[in-house]
C-alpha cells in the first residue's frame, strides 16, 4: 500500500508545471463567443413496464427489514416512468484540458452531477482525469445507462457498487503501454464515497483503484478485450474493503454489406470483501454474461444471465437471473427496446418483470462507443 | 488524525497491494523499453483513399496506415483501441472533414494520448481544405432531414480533380514535416499528377456516351463522381441521408426512375443491393455495385484503379 501511495504521489507531482501553463493569460480572450461554445447533448429514456413477484422476496433465514433485501434487483415496477434524463457538455478548455459535464435528472426531480471532469491530454502516452467520473473498474461501469445492453445494471454490478455505479470524486491517471497491441494501465485515487463498498466518512478515507485493460486484434473484423480491476480503501467500519474483477469481451462484426451483422459476448465477474458488523469478512461476488447478435442495422437481439452468490451464498442463497431483450434502432439518435426478466432468489422466491424503452438522443453527434 | 490511517484489512488486501500493483508497474516499466520506432514519417489516413494518395506522395520516406477500410461505411467506423495505437505513433493524422468522422475519430485521437495529431497542430490535415463541397446546407438544418453534414457532402474524393487538389494539400504537409525530403515529394506528386492527367482523359472518353443520364444513387456517395462526368442524379433509395430505405419510397423512386429514364442505380458495397431491387425491377434501371473507396472492391488498390473500376461498371454494365 505505501508503495502504490509512493507512486499516486509521484504522478501527482509530475503533472503540476503542465497544469500550471493551463493558467497562461495568453490563452484569454474570444473574437467569436458563438463558436467557442460547448457541445451540447441530451437524451432521455423512458419506460412502461409490468412486474410480477411471488409478494415475499426475502428468504425465510432473512433476519432484516424485508425493505433491506438486496437480493432482488432493479426491475422498474408497474407503469410508466422516466428512467433517466441526461444532459452532456463537453469541449476543449485549451491546448491542455478537455471538459465533460453529464447532469442527470433520475426520474423526473432533481439534478444531480454524474460526471463533471477535466482530462489533461497534453502529455503523451497519459491521460488524467479529474473530478467526478465514472470510474474505470470493469466495462459496465464506465457505461451510461442509454449505452447498456440491458435496460438494467447487471445484478452483481448493483450488489456491489450500488445503482449508480463507481463514480466519486477523485483522479486517474490513464497510461497506454507501448505494445503492438493495445494495453491500459490505470491507477487512480478517489474520494471513498461509494456506500456500498467505502464510505468511511473520514477525509482521509480514500479509495486507490487499479485497472489493466488490454485489447487485441484476432482478425480485421474481431477483438477480444481482457481487464483486471482492482480497489481498496477504507470503509464506514473503519475497516479495508477490497475489490476484485475480471471482464472479457469479444466483438465482431461482418464486412462489406454485412457490416451490420455484429455479434458482442461480455462477462465480468466481481468479488468484495468487507467487514461486516462483527469484524468477520463478508465476501459478495458473482457474474454477468451478456451476447448480442445485430440481425440489420435496425434490429438486434440480446440476452444476459447473472449469477449473484460467489463463491458463497450471499444473504441466504444464491441468485440467478435471466434477461431477454429485442431492439429496434430507427437511427443512432433513437431505439426502442423490449426487455424480459426472470430472477431466481435466495428461499424459492421469483420476481419477473416485462418493460419497454424509449430512448432519444439529441444535439451534438454522439462518439460511438466501442 | 493521520492521513493514510492503519485500519483491519480484508485477506485479499496483501494480494492485490503486493503482487497485482507491483507486477502492473513492472510489465509497464519493461514493455516501455521494448517498443520499435518507426522509420520516416509516420502517416494514419482515417481512409483507404487518403491513404493511397500519401503513398504516391510520399513514396518510401513515409510509412502509412489507415483506420476506415474501403469496404465499410465511413460514417460507421468502430472506434476500436487498437487504432488508438496506430494514432500514438503517428507524426501526421489526415483526416477526410466535413464531419465524416464525427462519430468516431474524436475520441480515437483524445484516446490515442498523442498531442502532436490534435486538430490545429502540423500533425492534423482535414483534406477537405483543399477543395470546395457541394450540396452544403443552407437555411435551418436539423436531423428531421437526416444525418446531414453541415459543412457540405463529404465524399469529395470520388471527383478525381478534388484527388489531385488532395494530394497538393498532401506534399505540401509532408514538405513541412520532413523538408530533408522536400524534393523527392515534389518529384513524387508530379508524377502522380501525370498519371492522374492521362487517366482523366481516358476516363473522360469512356464516360463521354454517358453524359447526361439520370442516375439513382444509395446515398450521396457518387454526386461528386457525378458532377465530374455529367451524370444527373435524380434521387436517392435512401429517403434521407442516413436513413435506412422504406418500401414506400422504393416505389415512389420506381416511378421517378421510369420517368426520368434512369439507367444505374449506383449502390456502395456496404450496402445491401436487394434494397435497390425492386426500384431496378419496376423501371428498368441497372444496379450497380460499385466501389466508393480504394479496397472497396477486389482490385480496387490504389486511388486511380477505383476510376478505372468506376468506369468499367459502367461500360460494361456489370
Amino acid at each position: 500500500m505505501r508503495s502504490f501511495r509512493l507512486v499516486v504521489s509521484i504522478v501527482l507531482l509530475l503533472l503540476l508545471p503542465r497544469v500550471a501553463r493551463a493558467e497562461d493569460p495568453a490563452f484569454g480572450g474570444q473574437s467569436f463567443p458563438g463558436l467557442m461554445n460547448p457541445g451540447i447533448s441530451a437524451n432521455g429514456l423512458f419506460l412502461a413496464g409490468a412486474e410480477l413477484d411471488d409478494g415475499e422476496l426475502a428468504p425465510a433465514s432473512w433476519t432484516g427489514s424485508s425493505a433491506d433485501f438486496a437480493g432482488k434487483g432493479e426491475t422498474f415496477g408497474t407503469g410508466l416512468s422516466v428512467q433517466e434524463m441526461e444532459l452532456q457538455l463537453t469541449s476543449a478548455v485549451d491546448p491542455y484540458f478537455k471538459a465533460n459535464l453529464v447532469l442527470a435528472i433520475p426520474g423526473t426531480e432533481g439534478i444531480e452531477v454524474e460526471e463533471g471532469f477535466v482530462t489533461l491530454t497534453a502529455i503523451p502516452r497519459i491521460l488524467v482525469n479529474v473530478g467526478k467520473i465514472k470510474e474505470p473498474f470493469g466495462r459496465e461501469n464506465l457505461t451510461h445507462t442509454h449505452a447498456l445492453m440491458t435496460i438494467d445494471r447487471a445484478l452483481i454490478s448493483q450488489r456491489v457498487f450500488g445503482e449508480e455505479g463507481l463514480n466519486d470524486v477523485g483522479v486517474n491517471a490513464q497510461y497506454m503501454l507501448p505494445l503492438p497491441w493495445y494495453s491500459e494501465l490505470t491507477v487512480g485515487v478517489d474520494a471513498g464515497s461509494n456506500d456500498v463498498v467505502l464510505g468511511s466518512g473520514e477525509p482521509g478515507g480514500f479509495g486507490y483503484l487499479a485497472h489493466w485493460k488490454n485489447l487485441v486484434d484476432l482478425s480485421e473484423n474481431t477483438s477480444a478485450e481482457i481487464g483486471v480491476s482492482g480497489l481498496v480503501g477504507q470503509n464506514q467500519r473503519g475497516g479495508e474493503s477490497v475489490v476484485g474483477g475480471v471482464d472479457l469481451t469479444i466483438k465482431g462484426h461482418g464486412g462489406g454489406r454485412h457490416q451490420w451483422n455484429r455479434v458482442v459476448w461480455q462477462s465480468e465477474a466481481l468479488l468484495l470483501e468487507k467487514p461486516d458488523a462483527n469484524g468477520d469478512v463478508k465476501q459478495v461476488g458473482g457474474l454477468y454474461s451478456t451476447l448480442e447478435y445485430s440481425f440489420t442495422r435496425r434490429f438486434w437481439l440480446g440476452g444476459r444471465f447473472d449469477l449473484v452468490g460467489l463463491p458463497a451464498p450471499v444473504d441466504g442463497g444464491r441468485t440467478y437471473a435471466g434477461s431477454l431483450v429485442a431492439a429496434y434502432t430507427p437511427t443512432e439518435f433513437s431505439a426502442v427496446r423490449v426487455q424480459a426478466q426472470h430472477q431466481q432468489l435466495p428461499g424459492g422466491h421469483t420476481a419477473d418483470s416485462i418493460v419497454g424503452q424509449l430512448t432519444f438522443s439529441i444535439g451534438l453527434h454522439p462518439a460511438h462507443s466501442y | 488524525m493521520p492521513l493514510f490511517p492503519r485500519a483491519p484489512r480484508s485477506p485479499l488486501y496483501p494480494v492485490f497491494s503486493r503482487y497485482v500493483l507491483t507486477s502492473l508497474f513492472a510489465f509497464s516499466l519493461s514493455a516501455a523499453l521494448a517498443q520499435p520506432a518507426l522509420a520516416g514519417v509516420n502517416v494514419v489516413a482515417t481512409t483507404q483513399d487518403l491513404a493511397s494518395l500519401t503513398e504516391a506522395v510520399g513514396g518510401s520516406n513515409v510509412t502509412v496506415s489507415y483506420i476506415a477500410r474501403g469496404d465499410l461505411d465511413p460514417h460507421f467506423i468502430d472506434a476500436k483501441p487498437s487504432y488508438m495505437v496506430k494514432l500514438s505513433s503517428a507524426n501526421l493524422l489526415i483526416a477526410v472533414g466535413l464531419d465524416l468522422e464525427v462519430g468516431w475519430l474524436p475520441s480515437l485521437v483524445t484516446g490515442s494520448r498523442n498531442p502532436k495529431i490534435v486538430a490545429g497542430s502540423l500533425g492534423y490535415l482535414d483534406a477537405s481544405t483543399a477543395i470546395k463541397p457541394i450540396e452544403v446546407p443552407s437555411g435551418s438544418i436539423d436531423r428531421s432531414q437526416g444525418d446531414l453534414h453541415p459543412g457540405g457532402n463529404p465524399h469529395y474524393w470520388m471527383n478525381p480533380e478534388n484527388g489531385r487538389k488532395v494530394a497538393r494539400l498532401i506534399e505540401q504537409r509532408l514538405e513541412a514535416l520532413d523538408a530533408a525530403h522536400a524534393a523527392d515529394y515534389k518529384a513524387n506528386l508530379a508524377r502522380f499528377e501525370a498519371t492522374l492527367t492521362s487517366k482523366e482523359a481516358q476516363w473522360t472518353a469512356a464516360l463521354a456516351p454517358f453524359r447526361g443520364s439520370a442516375v439513382i444513387g444509395y446515398h450521396p456517395t457518387f454526386d461528386y463522381f457525378a458532377d465530374a462526368y455529367g451524370l444527373k442524379v435524380v434521387g436517392f433509395v435512401e429517403p434521407k441521408p442516413g436513413i435506412p430505405p422504406t418500401p414506400k419510397h422504393s416505389l415512389e423512386l420506381a416511378g421517378i426512375a421510369r420517368a426520368e429514364g434512369v439507367k444505374f442505380v449506383f449502390v456502395e458495397p456496404y450496402h445491401n443491393p436487394e434494397d435497390a431491387r425492386s426500384i431496378g425491377s419496376n423501371s428498368g434501371a441497372k444496379v450497380l455495385s460499385m466501389p466508393t473507396s480504394v479496397g472497396g472492391m477486389t482490385g480496387v488498390n490504389t486511388y486511380t484503379d477505383l476510376f478505372d473500376t468506376l468506369v468499367r461498371l459502367i461500360t460494361t454494365g456489370k
